[in-house]
């Protein structure tokens, strides 16, 4: 009976895990989704470019929206070219760790019409 | 009766009922197991059916997505429900219809207005048929989304009749007026100068309380697109000079009167300034 009452806990966790599993897709993920969204990605006239927009990030740091939220959860997101900009960043109260990974990435700066290249971090508050 | 016989009588009904108690026990955990290996199934099905959402997100191509048994998708605007059992909270724009089945189809389209707004994520039944009595929208669907030849055969029927076909989800298109219509669900949606093709693909593929919700949502990405276009103008204009000037393509972003803004930004583009989208 206790084997039992064992083994039914361990598959109920393995449902959890397999939202766990969700959000580790997640975090992958958001490397290469971040770069492509409409808030960061480069575009002349209408078309989109396969790079961030050094501008729209530099806009982006300052947006303050409860949707992003929703959307990346307890996570960082750094663009590191020339200077570290801080796109998103909602820390839980407490957490046991941070877990990050980075991808290189073409960046756009309108104001010198040259392209850089960037590093974008995307860190998870491990809680 | 002897003392003897009363013991053994006692003792073969205590067998008896602690038989029933297990007997109950392992039937009620063999329930709760079958619940549960339910749900993992659903969970896992979520999973797949969530990368699959965020796969073609990022990516705006298609993707087939299939399973061995038929299962329920439920869409309430925020999370998806498989089987009425597991939910998975989506945040981004969605166009779906509830249905039942084990072949979907996901694709992402692009919403412009004067600038991109988002990459919404279509899914539907890939044993539906779709007519468009306006050829013109096949050009946009992606090549696994079955077309009907004619209005009999077809699912869903896309036209600019206000015609209730029986057993057949019907579309109601005025692209003069800017209305789109359930005619089943007998709703009508006056998008005026907001209407657009993505709109006409976005009644055909989701219900009308989706499509609203899903307009909303694109609605507060495009009010927050042009918050961050306002801060970008103020960053790319400092270093402009001659004649370069964001005032005026500034104040069409405020004011989100997309002709004008479309024309500004062309041209800044034809004087080799830097554009704004």
């Amino acid at each position: 009976m206790v084997a039992m009452i064992v083994f039914y806990q361990l598959e109920s966790r393995s449902i959890k895990g397999i939202k766990e599993e969700h959000d580790e897709n997640l975090f992958y993920y958001l490397v290469s989704y971040v770069p492509s969204m409409p808030e960061l990605q480069c575009s002349v006239v209408g078309i989109g470019d396969e790079c961030i927009d050094l501008s729209k990030a530099r806009a982006f740091s300052f947006m303050n929206d409860d949707y992003y939220r929703e959307v990346f959860g307890h996570r960082k997101i750094i663009l590191e070219v020339n200077e570290d900009i801080v796109l998103y960043n909602w820390e839980p109260s407490t957490y046991s760790g941070e877990r990050k990974i980075t991808s290189p990435v073409s960046v756009y700066d309108p104001n010198q019409n040259k392209y850089l290249v960037g590093v974008l971090e995307v860190y998870m508050y491990e809680e | 009766m002897s003392k003897r016989g009363q013991a053994q009588q006692f003792n073969w009904i205590f067998i008896a009922v602690v038989g029933i108690i297990i007997l109950l026990f392992f039937l009620g955990f063999l329930v709760k197991y079958i619940d549960l290996q339910d749900s993992k199934k659903n969970a896992e099905i979520a999973r797949s059916f969530a990368n699959s959402i965020l796969t073609v997100k990022g990516t705006t191509q298609y993707k087939n997505f299939s399973v061995s048994q038929p299962f329920g998708v439920d869409y309430d605007c925020e999370n998806l429900i498989i089987n009425k059992d597991q939910k998975f909270r989506i945040p981004h724009s969605l166009l779906m219809d509830s249905f039942d089945t084990n072949r979907l189809v996901f694709w992402a389209e692009e919403y412009k207005k004067g600038f991109l707004v988002d990459r919404a994520v279509f899914i539907s039944d890939a044993d539906l048929e779709y007519f468009f009595e306006d050829s013109n929208y096949l050009i946009g669907l992606p090549p696994n989304v079955k077309i009907a030849s004619s209005v009999q055969s077809a699912d869903v029927v896309v036209s600019g009749s206000n015609v209730d076909y029986p057993n057949k989800k019907d579309i109601f298109i005025d692209a003069s007026a800017g209305v789109i219509g359930f005619v089943d669900e007998g709703e009508t949606f006056y998008l005026g100068s907001d209407f657009d093709d993505f709109f006409v693909y976005a009644a055909a593929f989701s219900n009308s309380k989706t499509f609203n919700c899903t307009k909303e949502k694109l609605d507060g990405n495009y009010n927050r697109l042009r918050e961050l276009y306002s801060y970008k103008i103020e960053q790319i204009s400092m270093g402009q000079v001659g004649l370069c000037n964001y005032n005026s393509i500034r104040d069409a972003i405020v004011a989100g009167d997309i002709n004008q803004m479309i024309n500004l930004n062309n041209n800044l583009a034809n004087l080799n300034c830097e554009v704004v989208f």
